[in-house]
C-alpha cells in the first residue's frame, strides 16, 4: 500500500503519485542462500516529473535487503502527484516485501489502474476486456515526430470505464466492446493527453494510432538503464541521450568529451586528447574494443562518428581496465548503438560547412542496418567571399572531409548476436586560392577504413562471450607538404596495416566476484615512401643540395596481449579489483616483454558515498619507425608509467553526483629524439636517433559535479587542477609540458523549457599554455634570416582562456518526422581568446594568434 | 561557421601587418663575409695531431660586415667577437670568447669613400681556446669540421644599448678528409642584370646610391626583373666524409637575399637547391618600384643581393636605382 508521506511545498494533493512502470529487486544472495526473508519500509521522494530523487529505508533490516529494495525503488517511475492541481514533488510510504515462495517480487507498492469489476479472464495490461471476447478496438501510442512506440501510456475509453496500459511496443487491446460512439483518452504524464473519438461498429475491430505530442516538444531520451558493472576506478561518460546538442561543439556533440575533467583543453578547438600530462598519442582511442587512429577529422574538423551511430563515449583518464592495452595515457572508448528493428528512421542535417545523413531500418524481423555520412563543401564556396591573394602572399588552404559508416545488426537470440561494423573516413587538402605567380603545390590526405566484426553470445553462469576480428587501412600522404618552401617539394606516403582479433569473457561466474577477461592481438604492418631530400650520413645537411631521391621503409609490429580483470566483492560494501596485463611484442624483429599489475578498490561508505583508489603499472610500445634501422634504434624499449589516484564519489539522489579524484602519474622510459652519435668499433659513426630517457609526471586534481539527464534538463561543472612537467634527456632540465594547463574548467548546461525549444551554454575557463618568451635575436649571416634569442624554457604563459557558448534550438513536430533550426553561436561575448605569439622577422614585433572570434552556426536537422 | 574552417582559416591565415623583411626602413647587417669561410688542415687519423698544432696550420682571415642605415647620420660603434656556436648564435657567457675587433664607422650610406667594418681572426691563444671548446663537446671530434661563430654588436655612436644588432657568422676549420678536400671559397657574380618592364636585360652599376652619379632612372610603379649572373664555377663541386666511414659528394646551390630601401620584390630569396625532378630553381626576383603615391619626389633606392652558398661562403653587391616622378 501506498501512503503519503509529505509534500516538498505547502498544498493540497488533488491527485496522489500512481506507480506507471515497479522493478523487481534483486533478492539478497547470501539471504537467499540462507532462506532469509524481509519486509523493507522504504520512504520514496518523488519530484514533480515523477521520477524518483531518493529513498530513505525507514526500518533497517540488513542482510543486504536494504539496498536491494532502494536500488529497485530508485528505478520506479510515476504518474506524478498533483498538488492544487498542478504537478509536484512528493514523499510517499511502502513496504517491499522478499519472499521466497513467491520469487523475489516486491509486493506492489501501488495498484495497477484500476479493472472494470465486469472484467474477468483478465490479460497482460495492455489488454482490456475478457480475453474471451473478440478483439473490437486495437492500436498502437507513437510519440509524433520520432514514432516511438511508447510503453507506459493509460488508454482508457471514458464511457465504459477501461483502460488499459501499453505493452513494451506501444500496444493495446480491447476485447468485446460493445458497438458505438466513444472518446478514447491517452494520458501519459510526458505528452499532452490525447481525446479522441471513434466508432465502433459490429461485427469489426477498429485499429487506432494514437500519435503523442510530448510536453513542450521532444523531451530528452530518458532511458533507465541498470548501473554497467564497475572494473575500473574513474569512467565519465556522455550517453547518447547527451549526444545530441551541446553548446559550443560546431553541432559535434562528441566534442563534449573535452569538456570532461582530466582533459587539457586542446587550441583552436583541435581534436587532441590531452589526458593528464600525457602526449596525444599516448591516449587509446577504441572503437568496439578496436584501436583507430583519431578521434576527430583534422585541423579542428568535426568528429569522425556520427552521434546516431553511437551509444556511449567513455573517458577513462587514468587507471583503466585491463582490456585497454597498449597505452600508458588515457583511453576513450567508443561503443556503436544497436540498431533497433523498430521501422525505419533516420535524420539529416545541413548546414553552412556539410551535409550529413543517419538512416536505420530494418531488412528482416531479426536482421537491421544502419548507415551515417557526412561530406563537406567549404571549399565549394568560399572562394566566392575570400579576398584574391596577392602576389607571395599566404596560400589559404581548407579540409575537405567525408565520413561513411554502416553497422549491421543480426539477432540469433539464443544463439547470440552478430554485428558488422565499418568506418571509412578521409580528409584532404585543398588549395582553395593559390598565388598565380607560385609553381609550388600543397597536399595532403589523412583516410582511414576499419572494419570490426563481432559475435556474442551466452555462455552460460552468467557468461559472455565476445569474439570480435578487425581489420583497418591507414593512410597519410603529404605532397609538397611546404607551402612557399624555398626548398625542394617533399612527397611522403604512410600506410598501416592492422589486424586485430579481440576475445573477451565477461560476467558474474558467483555472486561475489565479477570477471572480465581476454585475449587481444593487433598485427601492424607501416610501409613509408617518401621522395625527399635526404641524407642521412651528413653530419649536418643545413642547405646542401640533395638531391631528392625515393626512400621506402617498412615495419612490421605483433603485440600479443592478455589480461584478467577480477571484480572481488569482499563485502557488499568493498570491492577490490585486481588487474593483470601482460604483453608480449614483436617489433620490427625485437622482442619486448611487459607484466603490468593493477589494483582498484572501492568502499561504499554509505549508499550514496563509495571511496576509490587505485595504483597501477601501465606499458606503451615505442611507434615503429622509433626502431627503424636506418632512421630509429632498434634497441629502443618500452614505455612505462605508474598511475596512483584516490578519490570519491557521492550520488545523494539518482540525478545528482559528485564525482573527484586525486592522482598522479610518473611516466618513465619515454622515447624521445637525440642528435648523439655513437662511435662503431670500426671507427665509423653512427646517429643513435632515439633514446628512453624522456620522462614526465603529472599530478592533480579533478572532480564534475553532474546532473543526470531527465525530461528537460542536463549538465554538469568540471574542474581540473594539474601540473605536468617533463624531462627529455639526463641533463636536469626540466621544464612544464607543452599544454600544462593549472586550471581548466567547463560548465555545460543544457535545458528544454517547452514549447520546442531548447537552450544550452557551455563556458570554459583555463590556464594558458606554457610558452618560451623571445628576448632578443641574432641576425644568422649564413642563412640570411633570424635566430630567436629565448628565455627559458617555456617559463611564461599565454594568457588565461575563457569562452561562452550558446545555443538555441526550435523543433516542431509533426506525425512522422520533425524540424528543428539551431543556432550555435562559438565565443558569443566576442572574448579574444590568445592562443599564441606570432613574431615579425627579426623578433622585434609581436602579435597574438587569437582563437575563435564571435562565430554563429546555423543549420537545420530533420528527423523522422 | 563550423570549426573545421575557422581552425583552418585562422591557422593559415594568421599574419599581422609586420613589417617586410625584403625592405630596409632602419638600421640592419645586411651581410657578412669572411675572405677564407673555410680553411683545410691536414689530419693524421693515424696520429691525431694536438690542437695546437692544428691551429699552426691556420691563417688569419678576416671578416667584414655590410650594415646599412638608411634613415639616420651618425656614426655607429661595433665590435666582433669570437666564441663557439652557440643556439641562438650569441657568445654565452662561460664560454671562452675574445674580441677580435671594434671601433667606429661613420655613416655607411653617405660617407665617401664607403667606410668598411672588418676584423680579423688570427690563428692565436683566443682561437685556440674556441677550437679546443668546441672539440669538447663534439661527439664526432671534429671529423666534419670545427664550426666557431664571430659575433658581430652593432648600434648608433652613443646610442641606447638596448637596441644594438647582433649579427653572427660561422667561419670552419676542417680536416684533410677525404683526402684532397678543397677549401670552400666565396661564390661571385659577373653581373647583375635587370630587366625593365619586360624590355632586354642590362647590367647594372654596382655600388652605393653615394657612390653613383647617374644610376638606373625607372618611373614610380615599374617593375625590373634582377638577374644574377654567376661566375663560372661559383657552385663548386665538393665531397665530405659521412659518419658512416663513406664519401658523398655533391654540387654547391647558390641563394640569393634580396632587400632595398623602397618598393618590393616578388620574393626576398631565389636560387636554392633543385626540386623533386631536378629542375633548377629560378634565379630572378622582380622588384616593383614605389607608387607616386610613395614619392615626394625623386628617390634613390639602394638595393643588396647577397650571394650565399651552402658552405659559408658568401659575396654581397649593391647598386642603386632612381625613381622619378
Amino acid at each position: 500500500m501506498l501512503a503519503l508521506a509529505s509534500t516538498a511545498d505547502a498544498g493540497t494533493v488533488t491527485k496522489p503519485p500512481a506507480l506507471l512502470q515497479a522493478v523487481a529487486p534483486d533478492y539478497p544472495p547470501a539471504a537467499l542462500a540462507a532462506g532469509k526473508t524481509a519486509k523493507v519500509r522504504v520512504r520514496i521522494h518523488i519530484d514533480a516529473a515523477g521520477l524518483v530523487t531518493a529513498v530513505d529505508v525507514i526500518e533497517r533490516v540488513g542482510d543486504g535487503f536494504d539496498e536491494a529494495a532502494v536500488a529497485a525503488a530508485m528505478q520506479y517511475i510515476f504518474d506524478p502527484a498533483l498538488i492544487d492541481g498542478v504537478p509536484g514533488a512528493i514523499a510517499v510510504e511502502t513496504a517491499i516485501n522478499f519472499v521466497i515462495e513467491q520469487q523475489p517480487e516486491p509486493e506492489p507498492p501501488v495498484a495497477k489502474p484500476a479493472r472494470n469489476p465486469a472484467q474477468v479472464n483478465a490479460g497482460p495490461p495492455n489488454h482490456a476486456g475478457s480475453m474471451d471476447a473478440p478483439v473490437t478496438l486495437q492500436g498502437v501510442a507513437v510519440e509524433r515526430g520520432t514514432r516511438t512506440k511508447l510503453a507506459g501510456v493509460i488508454v482508457s475509453i471514458a464511457e465504459l470505464g477501461l483502460d488499459v496500459i501499453t505493452g513494451s511496443d506501444g500496444s493495446f487491446v480491447f476485447h468485446g466492446v460493445a458497438p458505438g460512439k466513444y472518446q478514447l483518452l491517452a494520458i501519459d504524464p510526458r505528452y499532452d493527453k490525447v481525446a479522441r473519438p471513434i466508432e465502433i461498429a459490429k461485427r469489426e475491430a477498429l485499429e487506432v494510432r494514437l500519435w503523442m505530442r510530448p510536453k513542450g516538444g521532444t523531451p530528452y531520451e530518458t532511458i533507465v538503464e541498470g548501473d554497467r558493472e564497475v572494473l575500473e576506478v574513474t569512467r565519465r561518460t556522455i550517453s547518447r541521450q547527451q549526444l545530441t546538442s551541446i553548446p559550443g561543439t560546431f553541432g559535434d556533440p562528441i566534442r563534449a568529451i573535452q569538456t570532461l575533467p582530466g582533459l587539457q583543453r586542446a587550441p583552436f578547438g583541435l581534436g587532441l586528447l590531452l589526458v593528464r600530462g600525457s602526449n596525444p598519442d599516448d591516449t587509446g582511442i577504441f572503437v568496439d574494443g578496436h584501436e583507430v587512429p583519431a578521434l576527430f577529422h583534422f585541423l579542428g574538423g568535426p568528429s569522425i562518428f556520427n552521434a546516431e551511430m553511437l551509444d556511449s563515449i567513455d573517458l577513462y583518464p587514468g587507471g583503466f581496465p585491463g582490456r585497454f592495452g597498449r597505452h600508458h595515457g588515457g583511453v576513450v572508448a567508443l561503443e556503436t548503438r544497436e540498431t533497433k528493428d523498430d521501422g525505419v528512421h533516420g535524420s539529416a542535417k545541413v548546414d553552412f560547412i556539410d551535409a550529413g545523413g543517419y538512416l536505420r531500418a530494418p531488412i528482416t524481423k531479426d536482421l537491421t542496418i544502419a548507415v551515417a555520412g557526412r561530406r563537406s563543401y567549404i571549399d565549394a564556396f568560399l572562394g566566392f567571399v575570400l579576398p584574391t591573394p596577392s602576389k607571395g602572399s599566404q596560400r589559404i588552404v581548407t579540409p575537405i572531409y567525408y565520413d561513411v559508416s554502416a553497422k549491421l545488426d543480426w539477432n540469433l537470440h539464443e544463439n547470440g548476436h552478430v554485428s558488422l561494423f565499418a568506418i571509412d573516413s578521409s580528409d584532404s587538402l585543398h588549395v582553395l586560392q593559390a598565388d598565380p605567380t607560385s609553381s609550388s603545390d600543397l597536399n595532403s590526405a589523412v583516410h582511414f577504413l576499419r572494419v570490426i566484426g563481432s559475435y556474442s553470445r551466452a555462455l552460460g553462469h552468467d557468461l559472455k562471450l565476445t569474439i570480435s576480428p578487425a581489420w583497418g587501412r591507414d593512410t597519410v600522404s603529404f605532397t609538397g607538404a611546404e607551402a612557399m618552401a624555398a626548398g625542394p617539394f617533399t612527397d611522403i606516403a604512410i600506410v598501416n596495416n592492422s589486424l586485430s582479433y579481440r576475445l573477451r569473457v565477461t560476467g558474474r561466474p558467483a555472486p561475489w566476484l565479477l570477471l572480465d577477461t581476454g585475449l587481444d592481438l593487433l598485427s601492424r604492418v607501416t610501409t613509408y615512401q617518401a621522395l625527399v631530400p635526404i641524407d642521412d650520413t651528413l653530419t649536418n645537411s643545413s642547405g646542401v643540395n640533395i638531391p631528392p631521391s625515393q626512400v621506402f621503409r617498412g615495419s612490421q609490429s605483433l603485440g600479443a596481449g592478455g589480461y584478467i580483470d577480477l571484480g572481488i566483492d569482499v563485502t557488499d560494501k568493498l570491492r577490490i579489483i585486481p588487474t593483470l596485463r601482460l604483453d608480449a611484442y614483436l617489433l620490427d624483429g625485437q622482442q619486448r616483454q611487459s607484466a603490468d599489475p593493477r589494483i582498484v578498490v572501492r568502499y561504499k561508505t554509505s549508499d550514496l558515498w563509495t571511496l576509490k583508489a587505485y595504483v597501477g603499472r601501465f606499458t606503451q610500445p615505442p611507434q615503429p619507425e622509433a626502431l627503424d634501422r636506418r632512421f630509429g634504434n632498434t634497441n629502443v624499449q618500452l614505455e612505462h608509467a605508474l598511475q596512483y589516484g584516490l578519490g570519491y564519489e557521492w550520488k545523494p539522489t539518482h540525478l545528482w553526483s559528485i564525482d573527484s579524484e586525486i592522482y598522479y602519474v610518473d611516466r618513465s622510459d619515454l622515447v624521445v629524439f637525440t642528435n648523439d652519435v655513437t662511435m662503431n668499433p670500426d671507427g665509423t659513426y653512427s646517429y643513435v636517433n632515439f633514446v628512453n630517457t624522456g620522462k614526465r609526471s603529472s599530478y592533480g586534481f579533478e572532480a564534475i559535479v553532474k546532473r543526470e539527464i531527465s525530461a528537460h534538463v542536463f549538465g554538469w561543472l568540471s574542474y581540473t587542477f594539474s601540473r605536468s612537467h617533463q624531462v627529455d634527456h639526463d641533463n636536469g632540465l626540466v621544464y612544464p609540458t607543452a599544454f600544462d594547463q593549472p586550471h581548466v574548467m567547463n560548465a555545460v548546461v543544457s535545458w528544454k523549457p517547452g514549447a520546442g525549444f531548447e537552450l544550452g551554454a557551455r563556458f570554459q575557463l583555463a590556464s594558458g599554455r606554457p610558452d618560451t618568451p623571445v628576448v632578443g635575436a641574432t641576425y644568422d649571416a649564413d642563412a640570411g634570416g633570424y635566430v630567436p634569442v629565448r628565455g627559458p624554457e617555456r617559463s611564461v604563459r599565454i594568457p588565461t582562456f575563457r569562452q561562452l557558448d550558446v545555443r538555441a534550438e526550435r523543433d516542431w513536430l509533426f506525425d512522422t518526422w520533425s524540424i528543428g533550426v539551431y543556432i550555435d553561436v562559438i565565443n558569443a561575448t566576442n572574448a579574444t581568446n590568445v592562443e599564441g605569439v606570432q613574431y615579425d622577422y627579426r623578433y622585434r614585433a609581436s602579435s597574438p594568434i587569437s582563437s575563435y572570434p564571435f562565430l554563429p552556426t546555423l543549420g537545420v536537422r530533420g528527423t523522422w | 561557421m563550423r570549426g573545421a574552417a575557422g581552425g583552418v582559416l585562422l591557422a593559415l591565415t594568421a599574419c599581422g601587418s609586420f613589417q617586410d623583411p625584403d625592405i630596409v626602413v632602419d638600421i640592419r647587417v645586411i651581410a657578412m663575409e669572411a675572405d677564407t669561410p673555410e680553411q683545410v688542415v691536414t689530419v693524421d687519423l693515424a696520429n691525431p695531431p694536438s690542437a695546437a698544432d692544428l691551429l699552426a696550420q691556420v691563417k688569419p682571415a678576416t671578416m667584414c660586415a655590410l650594415v646599412a642605415d638608411p634613415y639616420n647620420t651618425r656614426r655607429l660603434a661595433w665590435s666582433m667577437t669570437i666564441c663557439p656556436l652557440s643556439g641562438d648564435e650569441r657568445c654565452n657567457d662561460g664560454d671562452p670568447q675574445a674580441v677580435v675587433g671594434s671601433g667606429f664607422e661613420d655613416d655607411p650610406d653617405l660617407t665617401r669613400p664607403a667606410p668598411t667594418m672588418c676584423a680579423t681572426v688570427s690563428p692565436d691563444g683566443n682561437l685556440l681556446a674556441v677550437v679546443e671548446s668546441t672539440l669538447a663537446d663534439d661527439q664526432l671530434h671534429g671529423l666534419d669540421g670545427i664550426d666557431y661563430e664571430i659575433s658581430l654588436r652593432v648600434g648608433g655612436e652613443g646610442g641606447d644599448p638596448a637596441l644594438d644588432l647582433f649579427a653572427s657568422k660561422s667561419l670552419r676549420l676542417a680536416p684533410s678528409l677525404p683526402a684532397g678536400r678543397v677549401a670552400n671559397t666565396n661564390p661571385s657574380l659577373i653581373d647583375l642584370d635587370a630587366a625593365v618592364n619586360d624590355l632586354g636585360p642590362v647590367p647594372m652599376q654596382l655600388g652605393r646610391c653615394v657612390d653613383q652619379p647617374a644610376p638606373l632612372v625607372v618611373a614610380p610603379g615599374d617593375s625590373i626583373r634582377f638577374t644574377p649572373v654567376e661566375t663560372p664555377g661559383s657552385r663548386e663541386t665538393y665531397s665530405v666524409l659521412t659518419v658512416d666511414g663513406k664519401t658523398a659528394t655533391f654540387t654547391e646551390s647558390l641563394t640569393y637575399g634580396w632587400s632595398a630601401t623602397y618598393g618590393g620584390f616578388s620574393s626576398g630569396f631565389t636560387g636554392g637547391p633543385t626540386d623533386a625532378f631536378g629542375n633548377p630553381a629560378d634565379l630572378f626576383t622582380d622588384w616593383n618600384a614605389p607608387t607616386a603615391d610613395d614619392l615626394t619626389g625623386p628617390t634613390d633606392v639602394e638595393l643588396w643581393v647577397v650571394q650565399r652558398d651552402e658552405r659559408l661562403g658568401a659575396h654581397w653587391y649593391q647598386t642603386c636605382v632612381r625613381v622619378t616622378l
